[in-house]
């Protein structure tokens, strides 16, 4: 069995062929660095098994963030054949890439990926084959074009090729050093790459380019450059066209326009997800779910009665968790939108808008990215913080993952909002997705000015066209996370809500109590209670709901409606008036309701993001993270609680007037401490910055 | 000569230099196609003109501002 690798730039397709070859279902976006890992699944070729590894996409061997040390460290830790993807229609800067590999001696099968029907360079792979001395065969790893001919490429003999711009590099440089003769040291002397010297077992590294001139490394791009030009030259045709370029752009990147619209886009992802779409597909699931939960439990009760067993497939099973598996429709709704938006290439404009916002608080265009699957998945929102480059703004993004309200709190806020607030509820979600971005925006400025300083981000993201979603693709990601969802409601969720309803139905004594009174959970519930009466849900049931949420967000609705006695057969209406008039979920108010949701919004992930944060930011930031996303709840929950209460005692105008002087004051005392450090640092204008400065 | 931080929207520039020691920034500048004598253009701009929209070799990049500055050209 011998192993392949696959490499090649962002965003070329690497992990499309992945998926085609082994019959991968893993995530792909039209997106720079959605592999931040590598990944390895076995496939078939030529009769015998290949391991192929995909990795994080790179433009060189000199990585410059986390995630391309992960490429780059896999390409140096042993030699295999490498399997270099390259995209159509960004054939020039893509091959510069491959001239690195060919550079360290690598035994390369170039992979041109043709994606689009009319490409931006028409290629003869035969002449390409012969001016690079690798063979190169054409794809289309989407559609599965041309793989045999990859297959049969990876059969060919390795080839040694000497690149004809070496003669034009001074060996001489070798001699001045006590290098080894290898002539790839060369190569990274001239490209000034201590790391690579230094990961190589050397420690003194600044002395080794003493002789090498400056602009060596320019040198050596521009050779390279030349190079892939007039290969390019004799084995091209090439159109006029810029890779990237829509007249799209002219209005999505209007600097007037691209806020309204990415409000407008985001607005109707939310609407289509939570209200129309998503409630009709919704109230289908649920009729379909009624349906099935009381045929079972008809016959069950037809079995055994209504004893304790029959009470707990009723609440446990298909009570809690079929209340939580109506929401299926929108969850899976919510990953599609995002996964269109990854696939439209709309998020690299995204993050062109948002550079100026997120460069003033320590963060960079790229962690749009993050934050905005953390709408999806907290989980696996934190692992793409990898594509920072800098490990403090690496540390910050993941931290702020979770406070991007994820997908499984969906039924708390429809579920707990639907009943309290009705129509009104649209405000509500919107406002609570608003809230957790501008809580997210305001923690990175405080770790930013406090003990998480980031150097500027060397924010470069390269543009790519934008593309529709296939109907494969959207039948792939629809499928994945129907899967998942099920698997996560078939079987934390079961055995959470089972583990609830032994600790909420019977007593320390061990004696079956039918209505919790009693109940292990409530004296337990009781003792943590009082720290939550400021807030205005000092109720055993929804601490202990909320103490249940850290193993999944899902939990903290199935068990309210556990406690309830919110049985299989109950549809949304129900399940209101029955948390409405409710004594176990007893909220005294819609303040209080507001400020629950605002706690669950914003209090500690589930256990699984809780671990991912622990592999990538370490033991003490996810303490760090922990504690401050507990205090953050805690204090804005209390804010929301008071505020929401005094316009309910109050009345709107007498607050509203309140609240605007309050908030003029702020604006006041913000724009007078700005003009005393400006006039501070006009005393010593070695400082300042400011072009209107009156001495300048 | 100027930097590219400094240039004007839709016209093509050239470039000449680079004003900085070598570092990350400018080792993934080089090899996205930044070298001497390469065509540049600015495309688009944000609203406070912090970040750019540059085209080069045939492609798009969102550039950081400062970033550019270190990357010298002459006018066409």
């Amino acid at each position: 069995m011998t192993e392949l690798l696959l490499v090649g730039n962002p965003n070329s397709g690497k992990t499309t062929l992945f998926n085609s070859l082994t019959r991968s279902n893993e995530h792909v976006g039209n997106w720079h660095g959605v592999t931040v890992d590598t990944k390895a699944k076995s496939f078939f070729a030529n009769g015998e098994e290949h391991i192929l590894v995909d990795t994080p996409g790179i433009y060189s061997l000199c990585p410059l963030s986390f995630e391309e040390e992960v490429a780059v460290k896999t390409i140096f830790s042993s030699e295999r054949k490498i399997i270099n993807i390259c995209d159509q229609n960004n054939l020039q800067r893509n091959l510069y890439l491959t001239l690195c590999l060919l550079e360290k001696g690598c035994d390369v099968v170039v992979a041109v990926n043709e994606i689009d029907r009319k490409p931006i360079y028409k290629v003869d792979y035969k002449k390409l084959s012969e001016q690079l001395g690798v063979p190169v065969v054409g794809i289309n790893a989407e559609k599965k074009i041309g793989l045999d001919n990859l297959k049969k490429a990876l059969k060919m003999p390795r080839k040694t090729q000497k690149l004809p711009y070496f003669r034009q590099l001074d060996a001489n440089l070798l001699n001045k050093t006590n290098l080894n003769k290898d002539f790839y040291n060369l190569i990274k002397l001239y490209e000034q790459d201590e790391k690579y010297f230094f990961n190589s077992g050397r420690k003194e590294t600044k002395t080794l380019f003493e002789n090498v001139p400056k602009d060596s490394a320019q040198i050596l791009a521009k050779l390279r450059f030349d190079f892939i030009e007039s290969v390019l030259n004799e084995c091209t045709k090439r159109t006029d066209k810029v890779y990237g370029q829509s007249k799209l752009d002219k209005l999505i990147l209007n600097k007037w326009l691209y806020f309204p619209i990415f409000l407008s886009v985001m607005a109707g992802i939310f609407y289509l997800t939570f209200f129309s779409l998503g409630a009709f597909l919704s109230g289908i699931l649920e009729s379909l779910l009624g349906l099935f939960t009381n045929t079972v439990l008809g016959a069950l009760e037809g079995a055994i009665g209504k004893g304790w067993f029959y009470e707990l497939i009723n609440t446990a099973v298909f009570g809690g968790v079929g209340t939580v598996l109506s929401f299926l429709p929108q969850v899976v709704l919510l990953f599609f939108f995002l996964s269109v938006l990854e696939d439209s290439g709309y998020l690299s404009r995204i993050a062109f808008i948002f550079e100026d916002i997120l460069g003033k608080i320590g963060l960079s265009g790229k962690s749009v990215y993050t934050l905005l699957m953390g709408f999806g998945c907290s989980t696996t929102a934190i692992m793409t913080a990898r594509n920072m480059d800098d490990k403090n703004a690496k540390i910050k993004t993941a931290v702020l993952c979770p406070y991007m309200s994820c997908s499984a709190k969906i039924p708390i806020y429809t579920v707990i909002g639907g009943a309290f607030f009705g129509a009104s509820n649209i405000l509500v979600i919107m406002g609570l997705y608003f809230l957790g971005v501008v809580v997210a925006l305001a923690i990175s400025k405080l770790l930013d000015v406090t003990v998480l300083k980031s150097k500027k981000q060397s924010f470069i993201l390269e543009f790519p066209p934008y593309r529709m979603t296939s109907p494969k693709r959207v039948g792939k990601i629809l499928w994945k996370n129907v899967k998942e969802f099920l698997i996560r409601v078939g079987s934390v969720m079961i055995a959470m809500n089972i583990i609830i309803w032994v600790l909420s139905s019977f007593s320390f004594s061990f004696s079956y109590v039918a209505d919790s009174h009693g109940s292990m959970l409530e004296t337990i519930g009781k003792f943590i209670t009082p720290i939550f009466v400021p807030l205005g849900f000092g109720n055993w049931a929804i601490v202990a709901s909320l103490v249940a949420g850290l193993v999944a967000k899902e939990v903290v609705v199935s068990s309210i409606a556990m406690f309830n006695g919110i049985d299989a057969g109950a549809n949304k209406l129900i399940s209101s008036s029955i948390l409405l008039s409710s004594s176990l979920v007893f909220f005294k108010s819609k303040a209080s309701v507001l400020a629950f949701l605002v706690f669950c919004l914003l209090y500690t992930p589930c256990v699984a993001s809780i671990s991912m944060l622990l592999q990538e930011i370490g033991k003490k930031w996810t303490i760090i993270s922990i504690v401050l996303q507990l205090v953050t709840a805690y204090v804005v929950a209390l804010i929301v609680y008071n505020v929401a209460f005094a316009f309910e005692i109050f009345g709107f105008i007498k607050c509203f007037s309140v609240l605007m002087t309050v908030m003029a004051f702020l604006v006041a005392v913000v724009f007078i401490a700005k003009k005393i450090k400006h006039k501070k640092l006009c005393g010593n204008c070695q400082n300042c910055s400011n072009k209107r400065c009156h001495k300048k | 000569m100027t930097n590219l931080s400094k240039c004007k929207k839709n016209k093509q520039y050239t470039i000449c230099g680079f004003d900085s020691a070598v570092d990350g920034v400018l080792r993934r500048f080089w090899e996205l196609g930044f070298t001497v004598g390469q065509k540049v253009k600015i495309v688009s701009t944000s609203l406070s003109k912090k970040v750019f929209l540059v085209q080069i070799r045939g492609y798009l990049l969102s550039v950081r501002a400062s970033l550019l500055a270190k990357v010298q050209v002459k006018d066409d």
